[in-house]
């Protein structure tokens, strides 16, 4: 039976459409954007280090939650169908088992992207809002937390009229609402100032990079989760294992570094490097430093390596999903 | 010669622990055919492996030794799974899906048009009476209404090969009698039955055929009415007697044959009894959150062959 895109299309929608019906995913999301919103209010760190403390802790945000995110989705969906036996009810469908574990692991990719968008938004934005040499905009500030409250207000009443789902209303609105947001600060900029509206609008061309190489990093950080998911699907196991994986990867190059002195170019060296990704290569912070953007020679070798993991763990974990027995 | 549609030779299943070591044998040496339009009955006390057959016919579990070919196909092929469908023993569905919405899901893992999708989504949802409760989620719903929306999906491709495990678990009297008329209806019809049951009761009005498994070992086989025929005895049905005429029959009895005759009145049995009180009692309330209770609920017309099935 070839493969058919109908079903692989109707098990994504669904895949996507119950990760976003979960309140946790919400809730995260909405925390990420309101401390995006908020982080120029907290720099306490003066001497002209503002934005980049700025940016440095939305980036954070951007990495940590949202490798928390794919954890999360990849266990919430994969995970609880291999525990509820949901899985045994699909597969005994004309659905096959890769099509069914990769149309999977594509829902988690959406709801990363979505949240991605959330969190580039929110840090044009707050950019904005604390930028010492264009002077304070505590009014753009604002701006984000009317439309993260638009969004949830206009879901509540959906929800409250024709009963539709609160949480996933919210997630799909919340992009619209800053995207909405965002284009009323450019249109204000326009009538007052065509120059500050220009760097909005650059500030924003600047981050996308950056923020593609994050999510590029979490797709390998998904690809990992759900391929664990499919062998371990309890969430304690597969949350000590991602954090694990995270932590190693976090350390891989301070210790190659070390190692280095020590024994130069030694196999082990190498080996450790290509044992697992490396997370401090999917970390923009310094290159955005001073204005600068991303290369985009750098973010075109960044999407082979992540292409690379991401396709060495999903063929993993299309084998172990391939032999595991659904009882 | 009939047509057969599962057949199972020799089949074993070991279940191994993480070092590969033997931890249960779940099914041992069991061999039976199941031909087309039968109903055919899988009896056991829990734990006996009626489950694990059924998983093993789908191609969720593979079995240790043996063969298993349905529809003439080993159980890994997908494509054979668009004629078959399952109820699992526990319904499994997804939580935060409507009932309509986890209908409209399943029907698109067949490939069906939309439109069609639609028809028999409506179609079902009248047939298990949960047209009313369509846009709540079935994480909302009881355990019985959950199976229905369960049989419901099961029923959605019009399959030919029917695997219901404990399909009355969980439903309330009336929904169970319907569960059965439906399942006497598609045999009826040429679609042939699986069902999985330790409620005797259901499993003898329904079936034609049983397989009664013990510690994974076929125990028995055979028609339900030569198994439970008991050839040694019969029962005489009269209007009831005057005790003399009673009294008097039953002496010439024992005269005539020289055993002892018993009489009894005849019982009925209790789910006739509570459908009939179902049935005069008042209607629901407004707003009442249950599934509708009919006991005639119709068999959903796409299920009923391109003959008698209503245009889209």
């Amino acid at each position: 039976m070839a493969f058919r895109l109908d079903i692989f299309h109707a098990l994504v929608v669904q895949s996507v459409r119950e990760s976003l019906r979960q309140p946790v995913i919400l809730l995260v999301t909405t925390v990420a954007i309101l401390l995006a919103a908020l982080m120029p209010f907290m720099t306490a760190f003066q001497f002209g280090e503002e934005n980049r403390l700025v940016m440095d802790g939305i980036l954070a945000l951007h990495f940590l939650l949202g490798a928390y995110l794919a954890g999360a989705v990849s266990q919430l969906g994969l995970g609880l169908d291999l525990q509820g036996r949901a899985a045994g009810l699909i597969l005994c469908k004309p659905v096959r088992r890769a099509e069914f574990f990769l149309a999977r692991f594509t829902g988690v990719l959406v709801v990363l992207a979505l949240f991605s968008f959330c969190l580039w938004t929110a840090a044009v934005l707050s950019q904005q809002i604390g930028p010492l040499e264009h002077g304070e905009d505590e009014r753009a500030g604002l701006i984000i937390l009317a439309a993260v409250a638009a969004a949830h207000g206009i879901s509540g009443m959906i929800n409250y009229r024709r009963g539709s789902p609160y949480a996933e209303w919210s997630f799909f609105l919340l992009p619209i609402a800053l995207g909405m947001a965002l284009s009323f600060l450019l249109i204000r900029d326009l009538r007052a100032d065509v120059a500050s509206a220009g760097r909005v609008l650059a500030s924003g061309v600047r981050l996308l990079p950056a923020f593609g190489l994050v999510y590029l990093g979490l797709g390998v950080l998904a690809a990992a989760a759900h391929t664990l998911a499919a062998r371990f699907s309890s969430a304690p196991v597969l949350a000590g294992f991602m954090t694990l994986l995270l932590v190693l990867g976090l350390s891989l190059e301070p210790l190659i570094h070390e190692w280095r002195g020590a024994v130069a170019e030694s196999l082990r060296v190498m080996g450790i490097a290509w044992l697992m990704p490396s997370w401090s290569l999917f970390w923009p912070a310094d290159a955005l430093y001073a204005g600068r953007s991303l290369p985009l020679t750098y973010l075109g070798w960044a999407a082979l390596y992540s292409v690379t993991w991401t396709a060495f763990f999903l063929s993993v974990g299309t084998a172990w999903f391939a032999e595991r027995e659904l009882g | 010669m009939t047509e057969c549609r599962v057949q199972i030779e020799k089949v074993e299943k070991t279940f191994r622990d993480f070092w590969g070591r033997a931890r249960v044998r779940a099914v041992r040496g069991v061999s039976f055919d199941v031909a087309a339009g039968e109903v055919f009955g899988l009896l056991g006390p829990n734990g006996s492996g009626k489950s694990t057959l059924m998983k093993m016919m789908l191609g969720l579990l593979r079995p240790t030794a043996g063969q298993i070919r349905v529809l003439g196909q080993s159980p890994d092929t997908t494509a054979i799974r668009a004629r078959i469908g399952y109820m699992p023993e526990e319904s499994s569905l997804y939580p935060f899906l409507t009932a309509e919405e986890t209908l409209d899901f399943f029907g698109q893992l067949f490939g069906l048009e939309a439109a069609e999708r639609a028809r028999r989504v409506e179609e079902l949802l009248a047939m298990t009476g949960l047209a009313h409760a369509r846009c709540r989620r079935v994480g909302e719903f009881s355990k019985g209404m959950a199976r229905r929306v369960c049989l419901a999906q099961t029923l959605i491709n019009d399959p030919d090969l029917i695997l219901l495990d404990e399909p009355t678990a969980g439903l309330d009297p009336v929904g169970s009698r319907q569960v059965k008329e439906m399942i006497r209806a598609l045999a009826q019809r040429g679609r042939t039955v699986i069902l999985s049951s330790h409620l005797l009761a259901d499993v003898e009005d329904v079936c034609d055929r049983i397989a009664i498994l013990y510690h994974g070992l076929l125990c028995a086989l055979g028609c339900v009415n030569d198994l439970l025929e008991e050839h040694g005895q019969i029962r005489i049905l009269l209007p009831a007697l005057d005790p003399a005429v009673r009294e008097e029959s039953l002496e010439w009895l024992r005269r005539r044959t020289g055993a002892v005759p018993l009489w009894e009145h005849p019982r009925k049995d209790l789910e006739t009894v509570f459908l009939e009180t179902i049935r005069h009692a008042p209607p629901p309330p407004e707003g009442a959150s249950g599934a509708a209770v009919e006991e005639e609920a119709p068999l959903a017309p796409f299920l009923k062959g391109k003959g008698e099935s209503a245009p889209p």
